[in-house]
């Protein structure tokens, strides 16, 4: 009998098998390459917490160059030497071990706690709870080990889900901290967007900022990526002069320099982004409000 | 009586003696590169000629993956296009592209993570290139493999030499450099400062709408009739 390809059981059959072969072939290819592209992710984080605390650049710049883009910011020579070992080019393993020797990293458990407070509402006073940090410890665990402890805690009921924040410092040749680097992670316009923040070691002035994965539209919120606005968010203060903490701010349009406020804690808005923007204000603002406890340790060691 | 006629035709093909690469194997693999262009003279493919030209680069790696997947998807798509279903044709030949760009998106996170993150957003959107659906539906749906195979390959070659002159052009004259390497000081300090409407779409269609114009001048092309 003819084979009656146009018969709805054929066309279901058909269907369902092509479905099947195809999915197994993907399935297959990414089993073979998930390794190789798991090590190229963690790499890419490894490379974006350099970019952030100003040991790396994406932009290869020579010392010419460097003039154009730093301008009269460059009449200190030791400057000059960091700003084109920053901008230097470098291979994999260069920054590997750049990495290794120049970054100490840590897990720490962020430990939540609720806050009562009394509260007005409507002429009235209502209890109000709120989950505050109250203080983070060491997790007992080694970065590397991050995802896989992540993945572990997100199969127990959130009640009793631990929750982890890795940490860095940047350290110079004797040990001594240079600089510190946080995760920062939240909502954008289209999905999560994900970087490094990395304050001096007067944990007040921003050292630099990154994204290393976002799904912000090309050319619109997408331009967090460019190097130029990110050199913006570089001593900015997160702190006010009376030492309360204030964040880093993205201005709805330009930053007027003459305004002392704008000038120390705002950078340029994003055109035709608002949405990014603000969503990188607020996340920004929380993930430095959730490591808060550690940074005021580390100020007091000081 | 549709699909039984199997081995009366392969018994003609047999007697014939075609030439693996004769003139209409020719004709598939030439016409589209130059004849009958997908960007220049059927305007299919525009989106990503305007989006992924900033860079030679890029350019270079979008195009080599509409490479493989237009010359991939028409072959495939011709070795099962006797026992697709009618009905459901659409939808098969959109899950073989998809499941082939879904491929080389991998591959490329594997092998060139850098760059895929650039342009993966791009590479996903190939499943909706034009050209891609138009010659599944134009040419691999009634035609032999091979020649399929030459026809998606001529294609993919016309689209990425339209591609790569745009980008040529755009990256020279928006950021002073080809592949990375820059050749003119167009920061302001130099004799040339970089123009930054090509870096942006409207640039791009300047550009293209040039390119297509001296194409279909030289070609001889022309809609009237």
């Amino acid at each position: 009998m003819a084979l009656n390809k146009e018969n709805n059981s054929f066309v279901l059959t058909f269907a369902v098998g092509m479905c099947v072969v195809l999915a197994i072939a993907l399935a297959g290819t990414y089993q073979a390459l998930s390794k190789t592209i798991e090590d190229n992710e963690l790499f890419d984080q490894k490379l974006n917490v350099l970019i952030a605390v100003g040991l790396h650049s994406k932009q290869a710049l020579d010392e010419g160059a460097l003039q154009g883009v730093y301008g009269e910011q460059l009449e200190d020579p030791t400057q000059l030497a960091e700003l084109s070992a920053r901008h230097a080019a470098k291979t994999r393993e260069e920054l590997e071990t750049l990495y290794s020797e120049l970054i100490r990293s840590e897990v720490l458990e962020v430990v939540r706690e609720e806050v009562t407070k009394q509260v007005k509402r409507g002429g009235e006073m209502v209890d109000l709870t709120e989950t505050v940090v109250k203080d983070l410890v060491p997790a007992g665990f080694a970065v590397d080990e991050l995802a896989a402890r992540q993945f572990e805690e997100g199969k127990k009921p959130e009640a009793e889900r631990r929750e982890f924040a890795p940490f860095y410092t940047r350290v110079d040749e004797n040990g001594a901290p240079v600089a510190y680097c946080l995760p920062v992670s939240g909502l954008g316009l289209w999905g999560q967007i994900y970087g490094y923040l990395a304050l001096e070691s007067n944990l007040d002035d921003v050292q630099g900022i990154t994204f290393y994965k976002h799904k912000e539209t090309p050319g619109l919120g997408g331009n967090i990526d460019i190097p130029e606005w990110q050199r913006q968010w570089t001593n900015k203060s997160i702190l006010d002069d009376a030492g309360e903490f204030v964040s880093v701010i993205v201005k709805k349009g330009a930053v007027d320099p003459s305004v002392p406020v704008e000038a120390a804690h705002y950078v340029d808005g994003l055109s035709g982004a608002t949405i990014t923007s603000n969503g990188v204000t607020n996340f920004v603002r929380e993930d430095l409000q959730t490591y808060w406890p550690h940074l005021q340790r580390l100020r007091e060691q000081d | 009586m549709t699909a039984t006629s199997d081995t009366p035709a392969v018994t003609t093909e047999s007697v014939e003696k075609t030439p693996l690469f004769g003139p209409d194997e020719k004709r598939a693999l030439v016409d589209p590169m130059w004849d009958d262009n997908p960007i220049s003279l059927q305007a299919l493919g525009i989106c990503s000629a305007l989006a992924v030209t900033v860079q030679l680069e890029q350019t270079l790696i979008m195009c080599i993956a509409v490479i493989v997947v237009l010359a991939l998807s028409n072959t495939i798509i011709s070795m099962m296009r006797n026992v697709i279903p009618n009905k459901i044709r659409i939808i098969v030949m959109l899950t073989v592209i998809s499941s082939l760009v879904t491929l080389v998106d991998i591959t490329l996170k594997a092998f060139a993570y850098d760059l895929a993150k650039g342009i993966s957003v791009f590479i996903s959107l190939i499943v909706t290139n034009c050209i891609v659906m138009g010659r599944a539906e134009a040419f691999a749906m009634g035609n032999k493999p091979f020649p399929s195979f030459l026809d998606g390959l001529g294609n993919a070659l016309g689209y990425s030499w339209i591609l790569m002159s745009v980008a040529f052009f755009r990256e020279l004259f928006g950021a002073g450099s080809l592949f990375g390497v820059e050749l003119v000081d167009g920061s302001g300090g130099g004799l040339y400062v970089n123009n930054g409407l090509m870096v942006l779409a409207p640039g791009a269609f300047l550009l293209l709408g040039i390119i297509i114009w001296m194409q279909r001048a030289i070609s001889g092309y022309s809609e009237s009739h």
